[in-house]
């Protein structure tokens, strides 16, 4: 190695013939292991480990800008739509190239229909439907909803039905619904619209 | 000896000492060969061990190999979840589940911790822990993930979010898919991370700087200028709700000592099967990159840093579940060569570079996939099971007794299900597949071809799966391990864990 072989080198130079004390050669030598002891080494200690993160603080928990949701909003496709008297009308969600609506139909106290799920198989873990109530000037006066949870409650009537098996055809979880109509607005709902803003399978 | 002579030699022993440091410094500079600075890791997603030998029979024959199958370090990875409430094993309120879901697979891996069914990233006590990206991220290290499926889904999530439910995922918060006041006792704040929506977790935690897949739906306006924000090249548009393309990809180049921050979704929902885009190739779909293009181009953008710290990527073959879940081997099996070819781009990769490890492993088992021996018929298709009473020796009698093995039940099973029986719905009897080692005129379908594939069920098991590893420290998948332990083994790799 160059440097051994450099001190090598100036310890024999500077040995004295005569025996006379070499001060300024030990000074020298004594400054050289100082120096070598204490030569910043870039990267020295590469074969310990890095310290690593402290995991509390790597969980990303914050989210600036981002409203918290103040309970389960309301499409708002469904606030611009003004279904016709009597009907019940799709309004438009994030979902809609995954499922079919069927049967739809209003009454005095209901929404009723079957929803159908057609782009996936697997288990269904949430579904959610929503009724939107409309007067006669098509102002949404409110809304309920059907869900499908993971542990297979439903809420607010319905559940499963088989889908007729048809050859070649994929059998799709379907769902018949029924979402009461608030009591209070009974005498003033003409008209429905429904929307799915919750669809997940496994 | 004198003083002088005694101070050179010390000099020298020092300079020796020196010499080897700094030795030692230029050679971690150029890349030992044990330093990992990268880690690439795949997922097989439903892909258990029948899976991996049923794609090998069908595309390479009985005596070929999967590119994952030549990775050197092989073991087997146990996949049990447990209850809500549960502790840890070891601890004494630890409360097993056999049977995982991809959720809770995925946290296993992610943060070292078993947890319950649905969760990602939380305990089954309900706390957060990080995720390995997380603390990848947090450490310095390019991070990326790639998955087939909707990006807000278990396994990709698992390692970008924390939920206490996976089906919290957006573009609505919906009190009932995000809360769980079985694990937490009463509804938390929407202001908790936790019961946030998964992609709204994503589009603003930076914790992946390259997002590819599917799930374009869950994202909204609010999101992509979110990601803008953060520097994110954005691949097609959530506002306008258009996806990206694989001419999109294409077009996108890798900067060298730049972030290359890119979201780029494919599809509203999961990516098309690869079945149907090779027989569609006219179709909109047909235009969605594979999961091989993906993993291609992720390691290209991510690629970018010299140094020590490179990049941490996982990439999710998800629809070889999905398909397992529909019982359709043929989709089944192209969807595992397809995860193959993703890991041909990972293995390459890591042999050119030699500091990267690759682990490719599955979540969980799904649907009980089994190869039956050829001109044979599965318990489900027979009048009854087998005979289970020995006359000669009443030892072996089993409860409840059959004297007589079941015949093949023509109302249960009207032939293979991808050749004479295709028309009947009811129909679940083994589907046939030709391999190499077939004659050529044998076709998929017919009982002469060699492949007999059945299924137990549309639902996840409890088997082992496999873990093949490379590369550095990658011996340590060999054997019997817990999914938590992966998490142990990419942390070390990438220093980020003790």
């Amino acid at each position: 190695m160059r440097d051994a072989i450099g001190v090598a080198h100036v310890a024999h130079i500077t040995k004295d013939p005569m025996n006379h004390p070499p001060a300024r050669s030990s000074h020298f030598l004594s400054a050289l292991a100082v120096a070598l002891l204490t030569l910043p080494l870039a990267g020295c200690g590469a074969g310990e480990p890095d310290t690593p993160p402290e995991p509390s603080s790597a969980i990303a928990s914050n989210f600036p800008g981002l409203a918290a949701a103040s309970g389960d909003p309301t499409p708002s496709s469904m606030v611009t739509l003004n279904p016709a008297a009597g009907s019940v009308e799709q309004a438009a969600g994030p979902f809609d190239n995954r499922f079919t609506f069927k049967d739809l139909r209003l009454s005095r106290d209901a929404v009723r229909g079957t929803v159908t799920v057609t782009s996936d198989i697997s288990e269904l873990l949430e579904l959610q439907v929503v009724a939107g109530f409309h007067d006669s000037s098509g102002k949404l006066l409110g809304t309920a909803r059907f869900t499908h949870h993971l542990d297979g409650t439903h809420d607010h009537g319905g559940g499963e039905s088989e889908a007729a098996a048809t050859p070649g055809v994929e059998h799709f979880h379907s769902e018949e619904f029924t979402i009461k109509v608030p009591e209070e607005l009974r005498s003033r709902v003409v008209s429905a619209s429904v929307s799915v803003p919750v669809l997940v399978n496994e | 000896m004198n003083k002088s002579f005694r101070l050179a030699a010390a000099a020298v022993a020092l300079a020796s000492i020196v010499g080897a440091g700094m030795a030692g410094v230029a050679e971690a500079r150029r890349g030992n060969d044990r330093e990992i600075r990268n880690v690439i890791y795949l997922l097989g997603d439903g892909m258990g061990r029948t899976h991996v030998t049923a794609a090998r029979e069908r595309y390479y024959g009985a005596d070929g190999k999967l590119v994952m199958e030549t990775l050197p370090n092989v073991g087997q990875n146990r996949t049990y979840s447990v209850e809500p409430g549960s502790g840890q094993p070891g601890e004494p309120d630890f409360l097993p589940n056999y049977v995982t879901d991809s959720a809770s697979a995925a946290t296993a891996w992610t943060t070292g911790y078993k947890t319950y069914n649905a969760a990602l990233a939380v305990d089954a006590k309900g706390e957060s822990h990080a995720t390995v990206m997380e603390l990848a991220k947090k450490a310095g290290y390019r991070t990326g993930n790639v998955s087939t499926a909707e990006i807000t889904d278990a396994t990709p999530a698992g390692q970008m979010s924390h939920v206490l439910m996976r089906g919290c995922q957006g573009p609505d918060y919906s009190a009932k898919a995000c809360q769980n006041t079985e694990v937490t006792g009463k509804e938390l704040p929407t202001t908790d991370v936790r019961v946030t929506p998964v992609a709204d977790q994503i589009a603003r935690n930076g914790t992946a700087d390259v997002i590819m897949g599917g799930g374009l739906g869950r994202f909204d306006a609010a999101d992509e200028q979110a990601l803008k924000d953060q520097g994110y090249t954005v691949l097609g548009s959530p506002a306008a709700q258009r996806v990206a393309t694989q001419s999109d990809l294409n077009r996108v180049k890798a900067k060298k000592r730049q972030q290359n921050k890119v979201f780029a979704l494919y599809n509203k929902g999961n990516l098309t099967i690869e079945k149907s885009k090779r027989e569609n190739p006219s179709s909109a779909e047909a235009k969605e990159p594979t999961v091989a293009d993906m993993t291609r181009k992720s390691i290209e953008l991510l690629n970018t840093q010299k140094g020590k710290k490179g990049f941490y990527l996982q990439v999710e073959g998800a629809l070889i579940d999905k398909r397992s879940h529909a019982n359709d081997a043929a989709q089944t099996l192209e969807e595992t060569k397809a995860f193959d070819e993703a890991v041909r781009v990972a293995l390459d990769f890591a042999k050119k570079d030699k500091h990267t490890m690759v682990i490719v492993t599955a979540d969980h088992e799904c649907a009980g996939f089994n190869t039956i021996e050829k001109g044979t018929y599965t318990n489900a298709e027979a009048v009854t099971p087998p005979t289970n009473v020995d006359s000669g020796n009443t030892a072996n009698n089993s409860v409840p007794s059959r004297a007589k093995s079941g015949k093949l039940d023509p109302k249960r099973s009207s032939g293979i299900v991808n050749g004479d029986g295709i028309n009947d719905p009811a129909n679940f009897g083994p589907a046939t597949f030709r391999t190499p080692d077939d004659a050529a005129g044998v076709k998929d379908g017919s009982p002469e071809a060699s492949l007999w594939l059945s299924y137990l069920s549309g639902n996840h098991t409890g088997a082992d799966v496999p873990v093949y590893g490379y590369g550095p420290g990658s011996q340590k998948v060999a054997g019997s391990i817990e999914n938590t332990d992966l998490f142990d083994i990419v942390g070390q790799a990438l220093k980020v864990t003790r």
